[in-house]
């Protein structure tokens, strides 16, 4: 098991609304501490690896995840698990704010993420680790 | 006299199409069958990404849209081919015609010809050919695609398969489609998860939380689908599935029963796929269309909605390059039936695969009496009390003839639902269970058969309405694998010249309905 804090609820669903019922299964595998592609196939294994390829294939486009392509074998790297941490520590210092905005949204029936609240608030957090990771990872969820 | 009609053309046709699923989609009077709002606006998406070329091969779309302009189908070579199942020359030859590289491929296949036999022998020679190809087989109906993948299975019952369908009620019963299911498969999973040690605690739930939450199960019977090597589903679940560059694209689409299919129903799978496998009859039934529906196509000037099909015009259109298959021996029917059918509606060029004579395989009962008993009519509703107690009384003297060899089938077909309803009624209870009894509407029918098939007209009055129609008519006609018993108004049917071959044909008679009171 991985010591990343398990995100909590509101950040989980800002972060997997975006995804594909599959994205979000693999994201929450990995939150959980599941973090080898074997141990996912073993875990999705009514998914093929092609449709578990590309279920992660848009995180390892973004440089998420790695790709050791020598072996043809997925990785996924403690970049995504900063990610989490990240998010997470994100959620602590703008709560509030954040769940405003999700609550508005939700009114709506979506998620629609301000692209300058997220400049802004990544803005306050650029001391952070693996920030252009988390900026890459909101920008595709945006 | 056939009058020859222009070409429907593709955009203006298409156009029209996206305009009526518009008004339907947008139609407040239909606001409350959200389920079906949500089909067309599939069918709308799917109509919308052809237009703009978002599909899998476009080459499939060049060959519907210029038919005209295909180059001659090439040379056939059938001398490596080792075959699965008996095909005969015309099955053999629409089989390896699969097997080229064309992109679309046509096959006509008439009432008994053997189209599943054809359909599952191109899955299994595509398969030989390439080992990891894809496949997708869709049709309108789900009774089609299982009808196919249960003789899948018993040919090969190992195939990587998925059977995927938004309403688990309406996927077949037979145990070995059930267990390829999509909502099985993902149930036996939430079980392996909730069991196996390895999982961590809690991540289960989790997971099973994020599967089955509202919308969640579509998106991951899609994954599912990327995950197996053969997906069956109807066309209208496939509309959901727009074509994206991160699916794994499908080697062959099959499409059966297309000629009942509407445009966007056979287009939806159909920009999956890098070839196309089309099966139909364009002389058996178009799709169909409520009152409701034909009165706003009225409304907007869209008639030609309902009134011509593309796909269907499509066969004839084809024929010239050779990539139309015409099946042309029928195993279903006794010669005698088998022939009626092929001199009334496919100019005698099907012939009598299995050469069973059968003398007294077809029976006219008169219904008028020289009384016309005229139908109860009720919006459109039509039931005649009197054909139904002369369809109890068949049901007696087939049940009495066979009272010692009661291992066969028996279907009741009328084209009208009222007077299906009556019929449930009346023969409820009156047949043992070990007697496989079906009694719907003809448009329901087709696809299906019984040994002993009992058609009961109803009307008998006024204009011929669907008894005048051929396709419709043909499909009636051409369900009984031994004995067809017709029941109709001999002097109003007459009308209709090939009813007329079948009177002259039918055997003669005699029902005891004397017990009726009004004869």
């Amino acid at each position: 098991m991985s010591n990343v804090q398990t995100p909590t609820k509101i950040i989980l669903s800002l972060v997997l609304d975006q995804f594909t019922p599959l994205q979000k299964a693999i994201t929450t595998a990995v939150a959980y501490g599941i973090g080898d592609i074997d141990s996912l196939r073993a875990l999705f294994y009514p998914f093929s690896k092609t449709a578990l390829a590309y279920g992660i294939q848009q995180l390892v486009m973004d440089n998420i995840l790695t790709l050791n392509a020598p072996e043809k074998k997925v990785e996924l790297s403690a970049a995504m698990l900063a990610v989490y941490q990240a998010i997470t520590e994100i959620n602590q210092s703008s709560g509030e704010f954040l769940k405003s905005l999700v609550n508005d949204n939700k009114t709506s029936g979506s998620y629609k993420i301000n692209n300058k609240f997220l400049e802004a608030m990544l803005a306050e957090h650029r001391g952070n680790l693996n920030i252009k990771k988390i900026y890459l990872m909101l920008e595709v969820i945006v | 006299m056939n009058t020859k009609l222009a070409k429907l053309d593709w955009c203006t046709h298409l156009n029209d199409w996206k305009r009526y699923l518009q008004v339907i989609i947008d139609d407040n009077a239909c606001k409350e069958d959200i389920p079906s709002k949500i089909k067309y606006k599939r069918q709308l998406a799917a109509l919308i990404e052809v237009t703009y070329g978002i599909v899998t091969n476009p080459d499939i779309f060049v060959h519907m849209i210029k038919p005209e302009a295909i180059a001659q189908m090439p040379k056939i070579d059938m001398d490596n081919i080792n075959w699965y199942q008996k095909l005969d020359m015309a099955q053999q030859r629409a089989v390896a015609a699969v097997l080229t590289n064309q992109p679309l491929i046509l096959i006509q296949g008439p009432p008994g010809t053997g189209k599943t036999t054809v359909i599952t022998e191109s899955v299994l020679q595509t398969l030989e050919s390439n080992p990891v190809a894809r496949i997708l087989i869709a049709s309108e109906s789900h009774v089609a695609v299982d009808n196919v993948l249960e003789k899948l299975l018993k040919l090969r019952p190992e195939l990587d398969v998925i059977r995927i369908s938004n309403n688990p009620d309406k996927i077949g019963d037979h145990p070995d489609i059930q267990s390829i299911a999509a909502n099985v498969r993902m149930d036996e999973y939430y079980n392996w998860l909730e069991t196996h040690e390895a999982v961590p605690a809690g991540l289960a739930t989790a997971l099973k939380g994020i599967f089955t939450v509202k919308g969640a199960p579509i998106k991951i019977y899609r994954d599912l689908a990327n995950s197996a090597q053969i997906v069956v589903a109807t066309c209208n679940l496939v509309a959901a599935w727009s074509y994206s560059n991160q699916d794994a694209p499908f080697d062959l689409v099959v499409v059966d029963e297309v000629c009942k299919a509407t445009l966007p129903e056979v287009i939806a799978p159909l920009k999956l796929g890098q070839r196309a496998l089309l099966v139909g009859d364009p002389i058996q039934l178009p799709p169909v269309f409520c009152m409701e529906e034909i009165e706003l196509q009225k409304n907007e000037k869209l008639e030609l909605i309902s009134e011509r099909q593309y796909i269907n015009e499509l066969f004839e259109q084809m024929k010239h390059t050779g990539h139309v298959h015409f099946l042309n021996q029928q195993y279903r029917m006794p010669n005698q039936l088998g022939s009626f059918i092929s001199n009334a509606f496919y100019r005698g060029k099907l012939s009598n695969g299995l050469d069973r004579d059968k003398p007294d395989s077809l029976y006219w009962i008169d219904s008028s009496n020289k009384i016309l008993v005229p139908p109860n009519e009720k919006k459109n509703q039509l039931s005649n009390p009197h054909e139904v107690d002369i369809v109890v009384k068949i049901v007696d003297h087939v049940l009495t003839l066979r009272k010692n060899n009661q291992c066969f089938s028996m279907a009741i077909v009328t084209p009208y639902k009222e007077q299906m309803r009556a019929l449930k009624n009346a023969i409820k209870g009156k047949v043992p269970s070990s007697v496989s009894v079906q009694i719907d509407t003809v448009d329901a029918f087709q696809g299906r058969d019984a040994d002993v098939v009992i058609f009961s007209a109803t009307r008998n009055y006024g204009s011929l309405r669907f008894l005048g129609d051929r396709k419709r008519m043909n499909v009636a006609l051409s369900r009984a694998k031994s004995e067809l018993w017709f029941v109709g108004c001999k002097s109003f049917l007459r009308k209709v010249p090939f009813l007329v071959q079948l009177e002259q044909m039918a055997q003669p008679f005699i029902l005891d309905i004397a017990t009726h009171s009004e004869i």
